[in-house]
């Protein structure tokens, strides 16, 4: 979004609050200018910041407590004409007010090491930020909100480290330029036109525990195995779950088979044993995939580990529940397909709708085995997509902004807009969809958004589709069910990738396979 | 969670539709979700009464109580406008216990996360450079990286080696805006230094420590705890012991562990070392470089101010050194006034053995270092001087014949 020279004087006239002004500058800057290596300009630089300290910027934004400094209008000194506004000397004028803007703003980061507030200070601002759902705009559309930790920061550094001196992985060469890049604190995101956005932050009661981070263990419970396809519908082994197609459009939805109350007692107890076993190998993270949690097993789960943090065992800081369609208060029509995130005592911390539906095309039908049930080009997951809501959960314990983008949601927007602009350190994917292979769509997508995201990308699929497709394809031994997407390239075959295949099982008779995954290795 | 606690699928209200009085707000969307069972209210409820929260915990750094008073009131009028929605007896419901823990926690953390983590302290605590170049760096408000080496009278490529951690831990900001990197103060600049600034030597540089601690909001500062701290976690497995070149304690400790004695005794000027294992009777002393008594000296000082001690006192305190525990006193005035470090317990053979191979790495490769900077450093003197050595001489200010000597041992020739 780049606004033109009159809109910008005319925004910046009327507004009276300082991330506005943020929010306004950076629409004008951005597209119009880089700070660049220009040895020619270094002196412009260097009399910027020289003015920015003689007049005690700093001080002033916070001693303006969310207004705008007289002095920091005086300063910027918006030009009558609209040459002179695109001229590099107001270029660099406007850029350094905005990075005194986003260093003065430090104070306020709840996801950064330290805030510093005090008695007085900021207090308008914090009560701004508080009753306004964590942004920091006022009048601006769109959003100004708090970036994220590095990735080297917080959690990541040790193992990061360890994995480049490892000398097995390096860090991802910059490509190309973008504005936000050099704002540490503010991230302005422009308005996603048919996609709300909700930055949640999670309470210290509920937020990870005292988690080790030494290295990086997710576990993934595909719980659905195998594919068995019908002449009127397929099933999704084991348990009672199917997959059929809509007698009135081209779509399909998964349904239960049998009386609820009953049917789930062995899908319940190989995720309790799963789940355990994750916990055992000491996990983080515990993922299921999409569409294998309805909510009888999703009450399993909650009590595994209620019992799990009742004996004081080790448990997952964070478990994604997978998804199941799900009915919503004030859309009770039709139901979406929801994700359920549980913290480390079973609590739900929140839950994600997925915002676009899967168009399963007859190629794919044919690899899964599908097409002769579904017979339509494409054949669409039958949900409820909109009103689209995308929620970004930060944790302050361990400054992670964490996003659920569920299957469809990280190729295509709003969801690979959202990650574009929200920077989220960790991204969490259930699907049900095809092997994960290093060159799929998915992985496709994770390498673009590596290029200008630190985060980590998890995605966690079930095997019965996934199966069908790799037997399909004459492939031998076990399909790739978890993707693993980390901000540095691995040296053997520059991918921020890696795939995980091997499975292990859980003791106990039922023995539910399980894929245990470790950063750095 | 601190919005939307317990609470799924809650409709966002905008930044626009929220009432401008905070007490009415609550009771507006208390109304919402209680009376009218919208619950669109909810998620907006819990952001008014995380506001409340962000102003008890400012509250708790007001130097007056009259603020107190107007919290309490605002607090009893936000009470008001939730609890006429309440039927039967509230204390009953879990949620009223739940409620109560949810903003204790929130509180805690507003509050833990406005003071220093110990970690940062203790980096600082380390180093006298670092020290020195987060002060310049608070003085200057924001200051381009030669600038700043060239007034800390430092290479800029070693400057920029040392700030590195100091940005990894946000102890640093680092912009680069083309080829020319500032750096700037965070938040955790103002804290730390604020913690330091109690310490009781004196001040790198004579920074104006009273602004640096207006600055912070921290309010506790146990600087000799810290430095005690700092100098025992240099040991620490994988670390840099001579990161802190001024840390002496830390290797005299580890000769004490592989000889097998029970602790060091350290007389007051930093002279003389003993090292003693008394169930052999045995105790042996040496004398230090006079280059590491005041090093040495300082950090005694550091330590022994941990425990306020005064003369008479024999018990010191106790600090986890790695994984040993030591005991720190100062003996009374009559016994010589040595300063003794203790081991508690026996110390583990292969650990201490671990710890001086450590510590040997690092005093070889600092050695290195510097004999390599020497080389450096003379060889441009020299070339400055034309290779005359005469001039190079006094502009060193040592006498021809060390010059001829130095040119000799580092191979310097023309």
């Amino acid at each position: 979004m780049i606004s033109n020279p009159g809109n910008f004087r005319d925004a910046i006239s009327r507004c009276d609050w300082i991330f506005d002004l943020f929010a306004h500058g950076f629409d004008f800057l951005n597209g119009r200018f880089i700070p660049d290596d220009d040895p020619a300009l270094a002196d412009l630089w260097d009399s910027a910041e020289d003015e920015i300290k003689r007049r005690d910027i700093a001080a002033q934004l916070v001693d303006a407590d969310g207004a705008i400094p007289l002095g920091l209008r005086q300063y910027l000194d918006i030009p009558g004409g609209d040459v002179e506004m695109q001229s590099t000397e107001f270029y660099i004028r406007l850029f350094s007010v905005l990075s005194a803007i986003d260093r003065a703003a430090a104070d306020l980061n709840h996801l950064h090491a330290h805030t510093r507030l005090g008695s007085s200070r900021w207090s308008r601002v914090v009560e701004h930020f508080e009753r306004h759902g964590k942004q920091l705009q006022r009048e601006a559309s769109g959003y100004v909100v708090f970036r994220p930790r590095y990735f080297e920061q917080g959690p990541y550094l040790q193992w990061s480290n360890e994995a480049r001196t490892s000398g097995q992985w390096t860090e991802i060469p910059e490509r190309g330029e973008h504005l936000g890049k050099y704002f540490e604190n503010l991230l302005r995101i422009f308005p996603l036109n048919d996609c709300e956005l909700d930055f949640r932050v999670l309470n210290p009661l509920q937020d990870f525990h005292d988690v080790s981070w030494t290295k990086l263990r997710v576990g993934l419970v595909p719980l659905i195995q195998e594919l068995n396809v019908r002449s009127s519908d397929a099933q999704l082994l084991p348990g009672p779950l199917l997959m059929k197609k809509d007698a009135s459009a081209p779509s399909f939805s998964i349904e239960v088979d049998g009386d609820p109350k009953s049917v789930f007692r062995d899908l319940c107890d190989r995720a309790e044993a799963a789940l355990r076993h994750v916990a055992e190998q000491g996990c983080q993270i515990a993922m299921f995939p999409e569409m294998v949690m309805p909510d009888p097993v999703l009450r399993r789960l909650k009590e595994v580990l209620a019992d799990l943090a009742g004996k004081n065992r080790s448990r997952p800081g964070l478990t994604v529940a997978g998804t199941f369609t799900r009915l919503l208060p004030h859309h009770a029509t039709r139901p979406f397909n929801v994700a359920v995130v549980l913290n480390h005592r079973g609590e739900e911390l929140w839950r994600q709708q997925k915002a676009q539906p899967y168009d399963m095309h007859l190629h794919e039908q044919r690899r899964f085995g599908l097409d002769a049930l579904l017979q339509s080009n494409p054949c669409r997951e039958n949900i409820a997509y909109t009103p689209r809501k995308l929620l970004t959960v930060d944790s302050r314990t361990t400054g992670l902004r964490i996003m659920i983008l569920i299957c469809e949601d990280l190729a295509r927007e709003p969801g690979t807009r959202a990650v574009r602009d929200l920077h989220p350190s960790l991204v969490l994917t259930p699907v049900m969809a095809g092997p994960l292979e290093a060159t799929g769509g998915f992985a496709i997508s994770i390498a673009q958004m590596l290029q200008d995201n630190d985060g980590i990308f998890l995605v966690g699929n079930s095997a019965a589709l996934a199966k069908a497709a790799w037997k399909h394809d004459g492939k031998t031994g076990d399909p790739p069910l978890l993707l693993v997407g980390v901000p540095l390239l691995k040296k053997s075959d520059h991918q921020p990738l890696e795939t995980v295949s091997k499975t292990e099982r859980a003791s106990g008779p039922l023995g539910p396979e399980v894929l245990i995954y470790q950063f750095p290795g | 969670m601190a919005s939307g606690t317990l609470m799924m699928d809650k409709e966002v209200s905008s930044p626009q539709t929220v009432p401008e009085d905070l007490v009415s707000a609550i009771g507006v969307h208390a109304k919402e979700i209680f009376q009218d069972k919208q619950e669109s209210g909810a998620l907006a409820l819990q952001n008014e009464l995380d506001a409340l929260t962000a102003k008890v915990s400012a509250t708790a750094f007001e130097p007056f109580r009259e603020q107190f008073d107007d919290l309490l009131r605002l607090l009893r009028n936000s009470y008001g406008q939730l609890a006429r929605f309440v039927e039967g007896d509230f204390r009953e419901q879990p949620s009223f216990y739940l409620g109560q823990l949810h903003a204790l926690a929130e509180l805690a953390h507003r509050l833990g996360h406005q003071h220093a983590p110990r970690e940062a302290v203790e980096l600082v605590a380390r180093s006298k450079t670092v020290e020195r170049i987060l002060r310049r760096v608070v003085e200057e408000k924001s200051v381009g990286a030669l600038e700043l080496a060239t007034k800390l009278g430092l290479e800029e490529s070693n400057l920029s080696s040392t700030c590195k951690p100091l940005v990894e831990k946000e102890l640093l900001r680092r912009d680069r805006f083309g080829k020319r990197v500032r750096y700037s103060p965070t938040p955790l600049t103002f804290a730390v230094l604020g913690q330091v600034s109690g310490k009781p030597s004196g001040h790198v540089d004579g920074a104006p420590d009273r602004a640096m601690v207006a600055l912070s909001a921290d309010g506790t500062r146990d600087w000799p705890r810290v430095a005690v701290a700092a100098a025992a976690n240099s040991l620490a497995p994988g670390q840099n012991v001579m990161a802190n070149t001024d840390d002496f304690l830390s290797p005299l400790l580890t000769l004490a562990g592989v000889r097998g004695s029970d602790g060091i005794a350290i007389d007051p000027s930093g002279r003389t070392v003993s090292l003693e294992a008394k169930k052999r009777g045995e105790r042996t002393e040496f004398d230090l470089p006079k280059s590491v008594r005041k090093s040495l000296v300082e950090q005694l000082k550091a330590c022994a101010d941990f425990k306020g001690m005064d003369p008479s006192t024999v018990a010191g305190d106790v600090v986890d050194w790695s994984g040993q525990k030591l005991s720190f006193a100062s003996q009374v005035a009559d016994a010589g006034g040595a300063f003794t470090v203790q081991f508690l317990g026996v110390p583990d053979p292969e650990a201490s053995k671990s710890k001086v191979q450590t510590a040997f790495q690092e005093i070889q490769e600092e050695k290195t270092r510097l004999i390599d900077f020497e080389k450096i450093y003379v060889r441009e003197v020299l070339e400055g001087c034309e290779w005359k050595p005469t001039k190079a001489a006094s502009t060193l200010g040592i006498s021809r014949g060390r010059l001829d000597t130095l040119m000799k041992n580092l191979n310097l020739a023309p």
